[in-house]
């Protein structure tokens, strides 16, 4: 899976936000925030060809967490970005 | 890392508007959510509506405005213009009055979106009861004392 690239990753002041920027209109009604870690999930995701395994290499790489917290923060990152539909195949 | 991305988010007024800000700026069309009731009954909490970039043309009274006030960020309507200024106010209000400079008028509002209807703020008919509801100001403040009298 990859994640969609017409959208941004915007901080705006301690929130991190993800924009959906069109070419012509942007909606503001839907935006979702990520908290720190996520936002910076974001970044080292973007334009890669990733899944699960990925996120958890990356999080057992900089994070101080255990394999299972890793696989669990994983699941549940995938679940929450697929739900809004910030996935592409 | 619980609570990862959250449904729904609360930014600050100037922070979000500020970034709805540069969009405009750009030129693009950006759709903002309603909230909160000032712009009951023509506009609901959790409507959301679409915006441009002002134009000289859209400086006219009865237009629903995005402007900044000296309380932030405000969709209110047009209810005056004088020279370099214009009087913006919330439907809803009863007695508040927003004078700011025209130019700092951002944005206007081409259509309004309830679930899945569009509306249009400006079309004669909305424009026509938006005055007649503002002319009832008076009496929508002595409706509101019975109201509150009552409670």
């Amino acid at each position: 899976m990859k994640l969609r690239e017409d959208l941004t990753l915007r901080k705006i002041g301690n929130d991190y936000m993800i924009v959906d920027p069109g070419q012509d209109m942007v909606d503001m009604s839907k935006v979702y925030t990520l908290n720190e870690t996520a936002a910076w999930l974001w970044g080292q995701l973007v334009g890669k060809d990733f899944n699960a395994e990925t996120i958890v290499e990356l999080l057992l790489e900089y994070y101080d967490v255990d394999k299972e917290t890793a696989s669990t923060d994983a699941q549940n990152l995938i679940e929450v970005f697929t739900k809004q539909g910030v996935l592409q195949d | 890392m619980d609570n990862l991305p959250r449904e729904k988010i609360t930014l600050a007024n100037d922070l979000f508007f500020n970034e709805v800000k540069t969009y405009l700026n750009k030129g693009q069309l950006v759709t903002i959510p309603i909230s909160g009731g000032s712009m009951e009954p023509f506009l609901s909490h959790g409507d959301s509506v679409l915006l441009k970039p002002v134009t000289i043309d859209d400086m006219k009274v009865g237009r629903v405005v995005l402007g900044l006030t000296n309380k932030g960020y405000m969709l209110h309507r047009i209810i005056k213009i004088a020279r370099d200024e214009a009087w913006l106010a919330g439907d809803a209000n009863l007695q508040q009055i927003e004078h700011i400079a025209k130019s700092d008028i951002l944005a206007v509002v081409v259509e309004a979106n309830r679930k899945n209807s569009t509306k249009d703020l400006h079309s004669f008919g909305q424009l026509v009861a938006a005055r007649l509801w503002f002319l009832a100001r008076p009496l929508r403040r002595i409706w509101n004392k019975i109201v509150n009298l009552i409670q």
